[in-house]
């Protein structure tokens, strides 16, 4: 048994040695990801997109009148760009109110691209319904928008277009969220939704807001803290579980 | 009550005067079995959707990756519950040794528990609930369209059903010890101050540090379900940060508990595999003494990253997570080393078991004192090292002992000779350690822990998963060399027993 347990062991030391040299070599060939945090939280570059009406505005003023979501494609895309298209369709049919509060709008990738090839795109795909808008910019605009989001796009020798699937909601011209990616989940996007929509994410309540009981009370200088009533709550299991023990454990009289 | 069909070659002093006397089987044999097959089918039921969960991040079954946080919410729930519901089954069987305890709350608990497992797979498995086990507040009633809000308040249902059943068989076991020993016995405080007096078995001594520390974890798992009910109601938030230090206080105790009870089992049982005594001692009663006066501090070091939390509890957290596990893990280790080493050992399932699981408890528990330093949490926090350390004490720790456990009670009642089960030992460390070791290679590599899916800039978290599937196989074939071994001979012990 013992002799038995000390293979094991030398055997799992020799995969662990094996396993560990492994991860190096996967994510070298991995590079130039998109990164969520990227650019969060700054002002967008206001370029000029036209729609497939043929109007044109300005992101900062647009995303003033709604919160957007603003996503990248292009229309010979043999890759990414479907399957992004298809799950923020589906993503966002399921959430609702796209077209009531906030809009989808697709920035072409391919200066050959017009909003209404990128439109017929999008139909071929299946995607319809109000609230999204097929734009074109100029290229170093869409350039200098895909950045600022936290991608990039560069040509590739079979004339493709090598670019990350990127989302970014967008709030009075301002990167609230990015989602990257294109298998994410409902509930990413909805967060998304919520912060472009200006709605408070829950982290932790301001002192002054209405709360039934709280365990510390926060100075709002940040000088220090003091003990709310709340603390009862965190010391009331173990004291009532100490109570309790002396409760049972208390010395009966004999018979 | 049965006697034993394995005889004990060094039973613990039983008796007033310390003399070791015939060693009866346990208390409520056919109870202890039916607790014992429910742990047992819960686990494997949790193991297969925790490789469904890797399965999943291995991009293996993406077609079920909506469903990837509900599964993560019954695992975790489901696992820790099984393997505490177990591990407490069977110290209360061997307790039985020494102590009345009452079949009829036993029985109650073991419904309620069947009860709100049920509830919880529905909710789950059904409803979509997928806020973790962990349900941190105010995710369970905000779920920006993970899941409808019934299944939040029937979660609730569950855990409160769970709670309450619980907290009468803790409170039952209580009363039992209460009813042979004063708490200074129970607690082995003679053995400190010198005193001469009655002999404390330390399954009982550690099993009472373990009654009084889940007293209060269920209690704080009433008080958060009231709670999120009240506010549920009235709609007026509670203070997420006292929340949250509630909920890691129910939970962080819960599954330490659990552990307390599996090394109780292990340091009675021992001794009659291997021929020498383990009794409990002034060294013994020191360190499961601070371990009761410390474990309800513990939890503080999953609030590290909670920026409003005081700093001077983050200190408390770091000190309580050292001094409650440390010195009553080297002391068992030791102990349990010192009493294999050169012995004339009986191997058997239940042995090999009872002695992985311990070195199992030791490896998960360095790994997690290493995660509760604040400076490691920094870089470990929400990867896949935390995964790591508690697969390392739970799949190869608990699960171990109290799979070995569950098996004695089986052997002794069906009055068969246990099994070797070399290779059923085998094929479970071989499978374990490679699954716990994806997840700390993947910590390492700073591989974030709850993705459903990687995206493409941490593709080696999904090959680490696929790694991982490989040795979920050999996993499933020691668990299914065991359940063949208890299995064939479970109606027998209960027709028996």
């Amino acid at each position: 048994m013992v002799q038995g347990l000390r293979q094991g062991l030398i055997g799992l030391i020799v995969m662990a040695g094996a396993l560990l040299g492994l991860p190096a070599a996967a994510s070298a060939a991995e590079t130039g990801w998109a990164i969520e945090e990227h650019g969060l939280y700054r002002a967008l570059p206001d370029v000029l997109l036209t729609d497939e009406t043929g109007r044109a505005r300005r992101l900062a003023a647009w995303s003033k009148e709604t919160p957007l979501l603003v996503t990248f494609a292009y229309a010979r895309c043999t890759g990414i760009c479907s399957p992004l298209l298809r799950q923020l369709h589906a993503t966002t049919d399921r959430l609702g109110g796209r077209g009531d509060r906030y809009r989808v709008v697709v920035v072409a990738l391919d200066q050959a691209d017009t909003p209404k090839l990128l439109q017929a795109f999008a139909r071929s795909q299946g995607i319809r319904g109000p609230g999204w808008s097929f734009t074109t910019a100029a290229r170093e605009d869409v350039a200098r928008l895909e950045a600022a989001v936290g991608g990039w796009s560069r040509p590739l020798p079979d004339g493709q277009i090598d670019h990350p699937a990127l989302v970014g909601a967008v709030r009075e011209g301002v990167l609230v969220q990015t989602v990257a990616g294109a298998d994410f989940q409902a509930p990413r996007l909805a967060v998304a939704l919520a912060e472009a929509q200006g709605d408070f994410l829950p982290v932790y309540p301001a002192p002054e807001s209405d709360m039934a009981l709280r365990c510390f009370s926060f100075r709002l200088d940040g000088q220090g803290f003091g003990l709310d009533w709340g603390i009862a709550l965190l010391l009331a299991p173990a004291g009532l579980a100490f109570g309790a023990t002396a409760l049972i454990f208390r010395p009966r009289r004999g018979p | 009550m049965a006697l034993s069909a394995n005889p004990p070659s060094f039973p613990n002093p039983a008796g007033p005067q310390g003399q070791p006397q015939a060693v009866p089987a346990g208390a409520h044999p056919r109870l202890t079995l039916l607790w014992t097959a429910a742990a047992v089918v819960l686990f494997v039921a949790m193991l297969a959707l925790g490789a469904a969960m890797r399965a999943v991040q291995g991009s293996v079954a993406p077609a079920i990756a909506d469903r990837f946080y509900a599964l993560m919410t019954l695992h975790g729930l489901g696992m820790a519950g099984a393997m505490f519901v177990g591990a407490m089954a069977v110290a209360s069987y061997f307790m039985g040794r020494y102590i009345e305890t009452s079949a009829r709350a036993s029985a109650i608990a073991l419904g309620g528990t069947l009860l709100g497992v049920v509830i919880l797979a529905f909710s789950t498995l059904v409803g979509g609930f997928g806020a973790g086990w962990y349900f941190l507040h105010p995710l369970p009633f905000s779920a920006l369209g993970g899941w409808p809000l019934w299944t939040a308040y029937l979660f609730m249902a569950g855990m409160a059903v769970l709670g309450a059943s619980w907290l009468l068989w803790t409170i039952s076991i209580l009363r039992g010890v209460a009813a042979r020993y004063p708490l200074s016995r129970a607690l082995g405080w003679h053995y400190i101050t010198g005193k001469k007096g009655e002999e404390v078995p330390p399954l009982v001594l550690i099993s009472t540090v373990a009654l009084i520390a889940v007293f209060a974890a269920l209690v704080a798992a009433v008080v958060i379900v009231v709670l999120f009910l009240t506010e549920g109601a009235q709609g007026k938030p509670n203070d997420p940060l006292m929340m949250k230090n509630l909920i890691f206080f129910f939970g962080h105790t819960l599954v330490n508990i659990t552990m307390y009870f599996g090394v109780a089992v292990v340091y009675e049982l021992m001794p009659e595999y291997f021929g020498r005594p383990w009794p409990a001692n002034r060294v013994v009663a020191i360190s499961w003494n601070t371990v009761l006066a410390l474990v309800l501090l513990a939890y503080l070091h999953h609030l590290y990253m909670d920026f409003a939390q005081p700093p001077i509890l983050q200190a408390i957290g770091q000190i309580a997570s050292y001094t409650s596990a440390l010195p009553a893990a080297v002391v068992s280790i030791y102990g349990g080393l010192m009493l294999v080493a050169r012995a004339k050992a009986r191997w058997t399932l239940t042995s090999s078991f009872l002695f992985l699981g311990l070195l199992g408890w030791c490896i998960g528990g360095i790994a997690a004192v290493t995660d509760s330093t604040i400076m490691a949490n920094f870089r470990f926090h929400n990867t896949l090292w935390v995964p790591g350390h508690f697969h390392a004490y739970m799949l190869l720790g608990v699960c171990m002992m109290m799979l070995g456990a569950a098996y004695r009670v089986v052997a002794d009642n069906a009055r068969v000779a246990e099994a070797r089960g070399v290779m059923i030992s085998a094929l479970y460390v071989l499978g374990g350690y490679g699954i716990v070791l994806m997840f700390y290679a993947g910590g390492a590599d700073g591989i974030p822990r709850r993705f459903a899916l990687y995206p493409a800039e941490l593709g080696v978290g999904a090959f680490y998963a696929q790694l991982s599937l490989v040795f979920v196989v050999f996993l499933v074939l020691g668990v299914a060399g065991y359940l063949w071994e208890a299995g064939r001979h479970w109606f027998k012990a209960y027709a028996r027993a």
